[in-house]
């Protein structure tokens, strides 16, 4: 659904995006992820028209975006610092939206009007920003969009919006097919919701998997050597520690080969362990020079 | 599914108008003050408001109008939140612009028509003349086209830049910066380049600055005739209707020009100074230069007692380059929002700075010869000669014409004696000492070339100067008061002195024929003899305000007679019994 082809974009010299590529298939949930300054909020910008890249092509359903009117009024894009124009209420900024993108399912937004619970004719600036970001997403899902691109959507909402707001999400990707690209820290949540992974550094995809694929490919194992054990060799381990002589190992490969392999070194006890995002993530970054570090003060 | 691809989108427009309705109804009420409302005050006629206001209060209405209206409806490209919101929308960027363009334009239009409808109508019920209602329709093509031009401006200022604040500072700098740099040159030319002066303060580069020019030659003409001693309104029309014209067309292709920028605009560039990095370079020299000037009028400021010092010439260019080097690095400042802009740049600021020495060299030394180029008398179709204390002489006749040359090439030869006069504002009023003279040469291909020296009254140029003031074409010239109306049309005239003894000045209405004696036995002759030096408003208390009349003309002359005007002193004892150097009584 959105492909990302080669793209680089520079700021004043500094490469934010390089050569970067990433497809977004169509009715997934994509989280993009990566440390601070990776350019996730960039590459966004690229996919919902606001920049154009120096080099590279960006298509939604098979066409550019950029400047594209047709492409763009099926997407609907929630940014992490919400705009509105000063002085608006809830419903102007309804409408605005309304007059501007060729569907907004009326309905749909007067039926949503009792899960938010935000009062129409009050002004946005007068709503906290959890409140301004009920009411982005209010406006948001009644546009019925084909592609919903969120940066942070969830970040200063209650945990009870969130599960709501994440319920919205999901049922409209269960019923219309939609495709969700969502951007934010908060592994942990994703991991509940989203089926597709790309972890970003530095401009560049580092990887891009199906979460399932990912879990698949790196495992975390807990053992314990028998006295003067050594773990085989040509196994690629991402991180290890102890704790006397428990041994906990991140090992990128299959669960079962790798189980197989470590039978081998006859432990006096093996355990394979599900990895969580926010491990793969952390590991997964480490060979990249951002692991995390001991500081010593 | 509805489509929203037009040329421009209701949403966005009605978005503006609900947003902006305070600059619209405060631009409403000043123009309902300044206009319909102000007619109705007593005094106040509809032609002589509509001629007021053209001249200068449109201008500034519709100047400062503009760059509100600009930072209103293109606000939202200086602000990251904003563009990343209006770029995200299903909408072209070509529609984006149409429908800010079209908030800015169409409601002050609409404010304007129901100005002048405010004004037609009650002139339409009321049986207003058709002149007024003319002057309306003229006030309302002129506010508008006024506005446009300036919105023009407005637009590309605002593309250019992605900063809110320097939005108003460019439009301002934008709309005046030929004129002021036209100025400072001058001031620089004529601080170096003897002779050099402007043609009555025509200034060539004005029209690239429209408030200036506009400001200058907006006006409502209204035609009179002189019936029966009365002024009766016979037509009005606009001064310069091609001038308006090309305003607005060039506004109008300025909001073309600002599109096609704006559809290859960078959004990640908003918030710099210059969000098109191609025009950076031109602005950071361009700021460089205009400081560079800037840095002379400090040194004209604060130490133009020097410029007579031999080492001046150094000290304008140390100050040129200061200015360079402030601008230059100011100006990479600004761009990159950074003070560590010293490092590798230093390339372009040595280059400027050597092109401002050159450039005070080139002036000092007359690199163009500009001081020594004189027209020849056949190029010439007349020539003004004017100074501080006579009347403006105009001439036509070859022998006249190479008379000025003649005292134009002798005062050149003699520049370095009259480099030495100092003719200046400072000058006691009682000093009469030197004479400033402007000489302007109108050439038969219609331009025009003046120089401005300084003479003093004990040097041979000014004998030169003397004999081209009474040479024959001269003193026919000065007898028709240099206005065609010779002592015979004399209809009616006035003179008004200085009575010491009463304090006061006192008028006197002389009969036609007194009149014409005066000016041909009297003042004629005091003139010839060189008695009758000029308006020198010094300790005399006679000073003869003169009214002439005739038919078809009508002018002001103003004579200070000075002791040495023998002529004219008897002649106002025997026939009006004015004694101007003593006390006396008046005879009528």
């Amino acid at each position: 659904m959105i492909e990302v082809r080669h793209i680089t974009k520079k700021f004043s010299g500094f490469k934010a995006l390089d050569n970067l590529t990433m497809t977004v298939p169509q009715g997934s949930v994509y989280s993009l992820v990566g440390p601070n300054g990776a350019g996730k909020s960039t590459l966004i910008r690229h996919l919902t028209g606001i920049y154009t890249p120096d080099e590279g092509e960006i298509f939604i359903g098979g066409k550019p975006v950029f400047d594209n009117p047709e492409v763009k009024s099926r997407v609907a894009y929630i940014p992490d610092d919400i705009f509105f124009f000063s002085n608006a209420t809830v419903k102007e900024t309804a409408d605005f939206y309304r007059s501007v993108y060729p569907v907004f399912d009326d309905s749909r937004f007067k039926k949503l009007e009792e899960v938010f619970r935000l009062d129409p004719k009050q002004q946005m600036r007068r709503l906290s920003k959890g409140m301004q970001k009920q009411a982005a997403f209010w406006i948001a899902v009644s546009l019925r969009p084909e592609v919903l691109i969120l940066d942070e959507p969830v970040d200063g909402l209650d945990p009870v919006m969130r599960r709501q707001i994440w319920s919205l999400i999901l049922s409209d990707v269960a019923e219309n097919g939609t495709t969700v690209l969502v951007s934010s820290h908060n592994l942990r949540e994703l991991e509940d919701v989203c089926d597709h992974v790309g972890i970003m550094n530095r401009g560049s995809l580092l990887l891009e998997r199906s979460l399932s694929e990912l879990q698949g490919s790196v495992v975390k194992v807990q053992l314990a050597l028998p006295d003067g054990g050594e773990l085989p060799e040509g196994m690629d381990i991402l991180h290890a520690s102890s704790i006397g002589r428990l041994k906990t190992l991140i090992i990128r490969g299959e669960a079962e080969e790798i189980s197989v392999r470590l039978a081998a070194a006859s432990p006096l006890f093996s355990d394979i362990l599900p990895l969580s995002l926010e491990e793969i993530f952390i590991y997964e970054l480490g060979g990249t020079e951002y692991e995390v570090k001991d500081i010593i003060l | 599914m509805k489509s929203k691809t037009s040329f421009f989108n209701p949403g966005l427009i009605k978005s503006n108008l609900r947003r902006f309705w305070p600059l619209f109804a405060a631009y409403a009420l000043v123009l309902l003050l300044t206009l319909p409302i102000y007619t109705t005050i007593p005094g106040n006629s509809v032609i002589n408001t509509i001629h007021g206001h053209i001249q200068t209060a449109s201008v500034f209405i519709t100047f400062f109008m503009a760059i509100a209206m600009a930072m209103a409806v293109y606000g939202f490209m200086y602000n990251q939140r904003s563009c990343g919101l209006i770029s995200s929308l299903p909408l072209k960027r070509s529609t984006v612009f149409a429908s800010a363009v079209f908030s800015g334009v169409i409601p002050v239009f609409a404010i304007n028509l129901l100005t002048a409808l405010a004004v037609f109508i009650p002139l339409l019920v009321g049986g207003g003349t058709a002149f007024e209602i003319e002057s309306v329709c003229i006030w309302l093509a002129v506010t508008s086209m006024q506005y446009l031009t300036f919105f023009g401006i407005a637009t590309v200022v605002a593309v250019i830049t992605g900063n809110i604040v320097a939005l108003p500072v460019m439009y301002i700098i934008f709309n005046f910066l030929s004129s002021g740099i036209e100025e400072i040159l001058r001031g620089i030319f004529s601080e170096f380049i003897f002779g050099y002066t402007v043609h009555r303060n025509v200034y060539k580069g004005t029209f690239l600055s429209p408030a200036v020019y506009l400001l200058d030659r907006s006006e409502l003409h209204v035609q009179y005739e002189y019936i029966a001693y009365e002024n009766v309104i016979t037509g009005v029309s606009f001064s310069n209707w091609p001038m308006l014209t090309g305003y607005a067309l060039a506004g109008a292709a300025l909001i073309v020009i600002s599109l096609l920028l704006f559809r290859r605009r960078r959004m990640e560039n908003c918030g710099d100074v210059i969000a098109i990095p191609a025009l950076r370079p031109i602005f950071k020299y361009g700021v460089a230069v205009c400081s560079a000037l800037l840095g002379s009028v400090i040194l004209g400021i604060f130490f133009s007692p020097l410029s007579d010092n031999s080492l001046y010439p150094a000290l304008y260019a140390v100050f040129l380059i200061i200015g360079a080097f402030i601008g230059y690095f100011g100006s990479d400042m600004l761009m990159k929002k950074s003070f560590r802009v010293f490092k590798g740049s230093w390339p372009g600021v040595i280059v400027l700075s050597a092109l401002c020495a050159v450039f005070i060299w080139s002036c000092t030394a007359d690199f163009f010869g500009i001081a020594s180029d004189l027209p020849e008398t056949e190029e010439i179709s007349c020539v003004e000669v004017s100074s501080d204390y006579f009347f403006p002489l105009e001439l036509r006749q070859e022998a006249s014409l190479q008379q000025v040359l003649e005292l134009n090439r002798s005062i050149i030869e003699n520049k370095q004696e009259h480099l030495r006069t100092l003719v200046t504002d400072y000058v006691p009023y009682d000093d009469f000492s030197a004479h400033s003279i402007t000489i302007t040469y109108n050439l038969k291909n219609g331009s025009s070339t003046s120089r401005l020296y300084s003479i003093s009254n004990e040097s041979k140029d000014y004998r030169l100067y003397r004999e081209v003031l009474t040479c024959d074409e001269s003193y026919d010239y000065y007898l028709s008061f240099g206005n065609g109306i010779m002592p015979e049309d004399i209809d009616f005239f006035w003179i008004n002195y200085y009575d010491s003894s009463e304090d006061c000045f006192t008028g006197l209405e002389i009969d036609k024929a007194l009149a014409g004696d005066f000016w041909s036995n009297a003042f004629a002759p005091d003139f010839l003899n060189g008695s009758y030096t000029g308006n020198n408003f010094s300790e005399t208390p006679c000073t003869l305000e003169i009214e002439l009349r005739s038919a078809s003309n009508r002018d002001y002359i103003c004579i200070t007679i000075n002791p040495d005007c023998e002529n004219m002193i008897s002649w106002l004892e025997d026939n009006l019994g004015i004694s101007p150097f003593k006390l006396s009584e008046t005879k009528m």
